[in-house]
């Protein structure tokens, strides 16, 4: 009897945990269902934040050596996104894609936009970056800058990135593991949007945003043809 | 099972339920949906390029030559400065090897194939995987001369 008891009380205790965990993995899952549910109503193609929150005001080099601040920005749209110039595949789609918002714009939208580019590679430097963000746009910003400086942005803004290993015997032959969000930042400082790297193709529809966040009247933009 | 084990047992099958089964299989990808999410933000959806960045696809010569060539670029990438019909280009083309399958490649190349020079012949999953391994040691982002 007394074991039967001790039973019960081992396997309600299990039980509790289990559901402790499964309340822990349901109720954000829930709450993420119904903000998307939420925001099915919503204009925007991106994640949209409706409360305000400051973006974290960077400090970093561009890519002519000058020390730039987010806050140098204020007044614009800032579309920003992390990787590194040696990336094969992510960074160059990333940035093509943002080239193609770019260009989307109508000429006065495209004098209140920024699209800066931050290396999380420390073999990256302002010369790097000189000759690389015009592959995409001349109007493009690559910034780098020290590794802590470097560090602190992309924690701030939820990046992730991790050297990997390198594959062949050149040490210095290595990728990095990252993230690929691109967040847009309103012409006030708050981030506002945020876009997952497989939106990214759908260029008219950031192009959208953009305008949206500059409180410009939204341009009609023919459908891509399929 | 006491009655609380069964009531978590529940739960968690609650927490597992999702608007599609994690088995489902995505709906396999066009040549064309791999190419209008992968290749036109530069190549343009029209094949016409970016005017300095990116050179026209749809009247490469590029088209008239061997596809290894294009499988090749597709793989490696590519960079560095080129000349068409007396303009430049200075755009840089990612490195897909990492991202694209080979049947995914083949499918894109033929799809460009099919708009803008049919009758090429058809490239295969085979001789993509050829060239995969042929290129499995080479630098990323060759210049056209190296690519040559």
């Amino acid at each position: 009897m007394a074991h039967r008891k001790h039973t019960d009380v081992r396997s309600r205790r299990i039980a509790l945990i289990i559901a402790a965990a499964c309340a822990a993995v349901s109720i954000p899952a829930l709450v993420v269902l119904f903000s998307v549910a939420g925001r099915s109503a919503s204009p925007w193609f991106g994640q949209y934040d409706s409360e305000a929150r400051p973006a974290y005001d960077f400090a970093l080099t561009d890519q002519n050596g000058n020390p730039l601040h987010l806050h140098d920005l204020r007044g614009n749209v800032v579309l920003l996104s992390f990787g590194f110039t040696r990336c094969p595949n992510i960074c160059p789609t990333t940035l093509g894609n943002l080239a193609a918002v770019f260009r989307k714009l109508s000429p006065a939208a495209q004098e209140k936009v920024k699209v800066a580019f931050v290396s999380v590679d420390e073999r990256d430097t302002p010369a790097t970056m000189k000759e690389y963000v015009p592959f995409f746009h001349d109007r493009f910003i690559g910034l780098t800058g020290d590794p802590a400086d470097v560090g602190a942005t992309a924690r701030a803004y939820g990046a992730f990135f991790r050297k990997a290993p390198a594959v062949g015997e050149d040490k210095s032959d290595y990728m990095i593991d990252h993230s690929t969000y691109t967040y847009l930042i309103d012409p006030d400082g708050n981030l506002r949007v945020l876009y997952r790297f497989d939106q990214m193709p759908e260029n008219a529809r950031i192009a959208d945003d953009v305008e949206r966040a500059l409180g410009l009247p939204v341009a009609e933009r023919q459908p891509v043809e399929k | 099972m006491s009655r609380w084990a069964r009531a978590a047992y529940f739960c968690l099958l609650l927490s597992a339920c999702t608007e599609e089964p994690l088995t489902s299989i995505p709906a396999p990808l066009t040549g064309r949906d791999i190419y209008l999410a992968k290749c036109a933000a530069c190549h343009q959806p029209d094949g016409n390029g970016i005017p300095n960045i990116c050179p026209p696809l749809s009247t490469s010569p590029r088209l008239d030559g061997t596809s290894d060539e294009i499988i090749r670029i597709i793989l490696l990438g590519m960079k560095g400065s080129i000349v068409r019909e007396g303009k430049t280009y200075s755009g840089i083309m990612p490195a897909w090897r990492f991202d694209l399958g080979d049947v995914q490649i083949a499918a894109v190349v033929n799809d460009v194939y099919s708009r803008w020079k049919p009758g090429s012949p058809e490239v295969t999953e085979e001789q993509v995987r050829r060239i995969r391994d042929e290129t499995a040691k080479k630098k990323l982002f060759p210049t056209e001369a190296e690519l040559r």
